[in-house]
């Protein structure tokens, strides 16, 4: 997926709620890139464009997978806290 | 984190940054693109569309500057920008920074000069295994042992895995139908090479198998070097028979390159097993003597064995041997190790001193050399203000500049450093290239090596530290609206940062020119004083007539014939023998007693440094005769037999008695007749230049058979023209002869004078190096301080000032400074004076003299800087001044 898509999609799945300046994304994915969780090509897009599309690296797909694991338990375990007030 | 992608992309960020930037704006631009269309498929108009697109991405450039942040080398890219901007400065002003590096690279290379010392010599190990577990013995400050007295040490200790012996001896090496060659080794025990862990370049080394039967193995393992030089690197030398003093050898081994023995400053060229000693010192028979103590002993700990408990366990040895030769050791006798390779603690001890006060003084140097730095970077700095006040301005954050001019030092730093680092190079090739006038292979080689490349590093990033972090700090603590305005720092009076480099400089200063000069004084006196002979117009020649198989008989003969020979050639005021010159290494020394008082044990009997001369030799020598007679050719049959001893000897053993006549012996045998005073000499230096009066006694040579002669003529002629004279007179003799230390006794002393000279060279460097730092900072210093004050300067002389109340009150500022700076120099001088006094010699480290010059010298130094700007202040046109500004 390339930057833009990328962009479009969060505002997309989030349902609008996680606005930001989309020219923030750029810093974050090139982070990303440098330290190998993703990797980029440039490939022509749909419209017959160059653009560079990023995926996740197989390091990626596995911290992504520690991550989210650990997401959940914070945000259950958040959710149990919560719920006792 | 997956590292081999992290390192792959910091790679390409280093080295494909152009791409990269070309990617970077394709990325954004695609993105500003896209959202641009569907902007105006939503039906937009075109500007408008393009605004909203801009506006939903942000701040594009910084943006992209974060994504360059993200790749990694933000901090090497920076620091290149810093680099190069540094450069930039610097070659704006060149006069500064040829002077500034200048400076650093004397001081770093003076201290490299000195580290490369001290990593050579002290720091090194031996190149064997596990250096660390060997210890040297030692024993109440002497180093030898006697081979008896070694034998009961190895067998008895439980501390040692081994125990070896060793000891220092020319021979004379034939190879075949070569010239005879004089060569040093070592005539080492059987586990010596067991001990070291060592492998041969070439076949074997010895082993305790071939030191059991004295005399009855013939091998001779031979150095690199020698293997190389007299070998021709002969593959095939394994095998070969070599003579050594006239003895045959067999060639078993080539030692590897780099060793070159167990004494780092002495270089063997040979090793033969201790027990061919017969073979090669004919007559000798010291292995069987508990009282001649020649050797050199090196143990290898156990594992887990402290050197403490080493030493208890030698001292339990020496106590039980004590009981047994009340004559030899007595009971107070300590042992204890040290660190191997400069002949344990004899030599290590004044070495160690020697790099400590080179150490200390050349980061004096360096530190001045800083301090001057600094001065002139803060001079530079105010001149920045306006500079750094606009970038402030603009909004430069501190910490960001802070870098930047951090670089600039850093860059002046390592610009110094690299050429101190090369001029220390050649220092060290000058000093390893000095070859002394000796018989001794006498190491001096020293070179730079990785560690020491380091060291250079380490002092470059702390100068840095040193020199430039005051002055940036100044620098930035700039208050905008003063500084854009380019007005004077509002702080003419009171003390500054500059006055204070001012003062540390006077300080420094005061400190390395008195050090500087006790130490060249001290050498002057050392030139001066009393040898007990007189160097000028005499020449020596030494030989050594048992390697040629001659017996007593036939030595006294040759001896006899050459005396009478030279005496009848022109221009020779006087001959004479002598067995070992004073001053050189490897006296014999013995203890003196009185016949007829009381045997005293061995820790209180006196110890007397013993020479064998013929008659004729004390005026050859020039050594005087205070009272009674010279030997005569009667001596030669008289018993009790004649002796000449020192006037030393005399104090000690006969104060307020006529010791003329008197007798004295050298044994605790009570049968012996003793020997008969004729004459008392003057007392000279036989050991060592720096050492107290010493007794001496003087045998008569052909009553005393002796293995190196010297012959010493006194002569008007030159010494080149009178060395080759008795060359020819020995080899017309004798032309088998192998000949060492011909010439001039002046060349001889080498060297026992190369401490002093070295550490005068040294010093005396320093120390002129000291001065004009001084001189060049004070004067950039005052020069700017006056071009500070100048528009003050005209308003005064606007208003009536008199050019006499102007220098005054420049005058006034100077004095008080330099006040300060020297009372605060010669305190330190006088703390310091302490540590330097272990290499001063007939001169006290609070020596007024020396002080008076170098305070007066400061001074001078501080007027005439100030003299200059001074003068031009009073010159200067008021009205001039305030149009300037």
């Amino acid at each position: 997926m390339n930057g833009w898509a990328i962009a479009k999609r969060i505002v997309q799945v989030s349902g609008n709620v996680l606005q930001v300046q989309q020219g923030s994304l750029y810093p974050a994915l090139h982070r990303l890139e440098h330290q190998g969780w993703i990797k980029a090509e440039w490939k022509d897009s749909e419209n017959r464009r160059r653009a560079k599309f990023y995926a996740l690296t197989a390091a990626g797909r596995k911290r992504l997978k520690s991550e989210v694991d650990n997401w959940y338990r914070l945000s259950n375990a958040i959710g149990l806290v919560i719920e006792t007030i | 984190m997956p590292w081999v992608a992290v390192i792959r992309n910091t790679l390409r960020s280093l080295f494909k940054r152009r791409q990269l930037e070309v990617e970077l704006h394709e990325e954004f631009e695609y993105h500003l693109q896209h959202e641009i269309e569907a902007n105006l498929r939503a039906g937009m108009p075109p500007d408008e569309a393009r605004l909203a697109a801009l506006r939903l991405i942000g701040p594009i450039s910084l943006q992209q500057e974060e994504c360059r942040d993200s790749r990694g080398v933000a901090f090497f890219e920076t620091s290149l920008r810093d680099v190069r901007y540094a450069a930039r400065m610097l070659r704006r002003t060149p006069l500064f920074t040829a002077a500034a590096i200048v400076t650093l690279a004397l001081g770093i290379g003076a201290n490299t000069t000195v580290f490369t010392f001290v990593e050579n010599i002290l720091l090194r190990r031996l190149p064997v295994r596990e250096p660390h577990r060997l210890a040297f013995l030692n024993r109440d400050g002497i180093v030898n042992v006697s081979y008896p007295t070694y034998l009961d040490l190895r067998d008895r200790n439980g501390v040692f895995s081994h125990l070896a012996a060793y000891r220092f001896v020319p021979v004379s090496m034939s190879v075949q139908l070569r010239e005879n060659c004089r060569v040093w080794g070592y005539a080492a025990s059987g586990n010596y090479f067991d001990e070291l862990g060592i492998q041969p370049f070439l076949g074997r080394f010895f082993g305790p198998a071939e030191d059991d039967q004295p005399g009855a193995n013939a091998v001779v393992v031979i150095s690199h070097r020698l293997w190389r030089d007299r070998f021709a690197s002969d593959p095939n030398v394994l095998g070969r028979q070599v003579k050594l003093n006239g003895y045959p050898f067999t060639v078993v081994g080539v030692s590897a390159a780099g060793f070159t023995g167990t004494e780092l400053i002495l270089s063997a060229d040979y090793w033969v097993p201790l027990s061919m000693v017969a073979a090669i010192e004919p007559g000798s028979d010291w292995l069987r003597s508990r009282s001649a103590q020649n050797l050199w002993a090196l143990g290898r700990l156990k594992p887990g064995v402290l050197q403490s408990q080493a030493e208890a366990d030698l001292n339990r040895i020496a106590q039980d041997l004590a009981g047994v030769y009340p004559d030899i050791l007595d009971r107070k006798t300590r042992f204890h190790l040290s660190t191997p390779g400069l002949l344990g603690q004899a030599l290590r001890g004044p070495i160690t001193t020697f790099g400590l006060v080179l150490t200390g003084i050349g980061a004096l140097v360096l530190l001045l050399a800083c301090v001057n730095l600094a001065g002139m970077l803060t001079a530079r700095s105010s001149d920045r203000r306006r500079e750094v006040g606009i970038r402030l301005a603009l909004g430069a954050g501190k910490l960001r500049l802070f870098r930047q001019l951090m670089t600039e030092s850093l860059l002046l730093a390592l610009s110094g450093a690299a050429t101190g680092f090369a001029l220390a190079f050649g220092a060290c090739r000058i000093f390893s290239s000095w070859h002394l006038a000796l018989d001794i292979p006498f190491e001096t080689a020293i070179r730079p090596n990785a560690r020491v490349l380091c060291f250079t590093a380490a002092v470059a990033f702390a100068t840095t530290l040193l020199f430039g972090l005051l002055p940036t700090l100044q620098t930035l603590r700039t208050d905008l609206i003063p500084s854009l305005k380019n007005a004077p720092g509002t702080r003419l009076r009171g003390w500054g940062v500059r006055d204070l480099i001012v003062t540390g400089q006077i300080a420094l200063s005061v400190i390395l020119v008195i050090c500087s000069v006790l130490v060249v004084r001290s050498l002057q006196r050392a030139l001066d004083v009393k040898l007990g002979f007189e160097p000028a117009h005499a020449i020596s020649a030494s030989f050594d007539l048992r390697l040629q198989g001659y017996d007593s008989q036939r030595s006294r003969a040759f001896d006899d014939a050459l005396v009478a020979k030279v005496s009848s050639l022109p221009g020779m005021r006087a001959v004479g023998l002598i067995n070992d010159f004073p001053l050189r290494i490897g006296e014999d020394s013995s203890a003196v007693m009185r016949p007829d008082r009381p045997t005293p044990p061995p820790s209180e009997r006196r110890e007397a440094v013993v020479y064998k001369i013929s008659e004729g030799y004390l005026k050859a020598a020039g050594t005087r005769l205070l009272r009674g007679r010279d030997f005569e050719s009667r001596d030669r049959q008289v018993s009790p037999a004649p002796v000449i001893v020192n006037q030393a000897l005399t104090n000690a053993l006969f104060p307020k008695e006529d010791p003329i006549g008197k007798r004295i012996r050298l044994n605790t045998s009570p049968a012996d007749p003793g020997l008969e005073i004729v004459g008392i000499t003057e007392t000279g230096k036989y050991e060592s230049l720096g050492e107290d009066p010493k007794p001496a006694i003087f045998l008569p040579i052909q009553q005393n058979g002796t293995a190196e002669t010297t012959l010493v003529v006194r002569t008007e002629l030159p010494p080149v023209e009178a060395s080759g004279m008795l060359r020819k007179a020995i080899l017309d003799l004798d032309p088998d002869l192998t000949l060492y230390a011909v010439g001039g006794l002046q060349d001889q002393l080498s060297l026992p004078l190369f401490p002093a000279r070295a550490a005068a060279i040294v010093l005396g460097i320093f120390g002129i190096h000291a001065i004009v730092l001084a001189a060049t900072g004070l004067f950039a210093l005052m020069a700017y301080a006056v071009a500070r004050r100048t528009r003050e300067i005209g308003i005064r002389m606007a208003l009536g000032a008199r050019p006499t109340e102007v220098l005054s009150s420049i005058f006034r500022r100077t004095l008080l400074l330099s006040a300060v700076g020297i009372s605060t120099g010669t305190l330190a001088a006088l703390a310091a004076g302490r540590l330097l006094s272990a290499i001063l010699y007939g001169i006290s480290p609070r020596d007024p003299l020396t002080y008076a010059t170098a305070i007066l010298l400061i001074a001078l130094v501080a007027l005439i800087a100030c003299w200059h700007p001074a003068t031009r202040a009073i010159h200067i046109d008021p009205v001039t001044t305030l149009r300037e500004e």
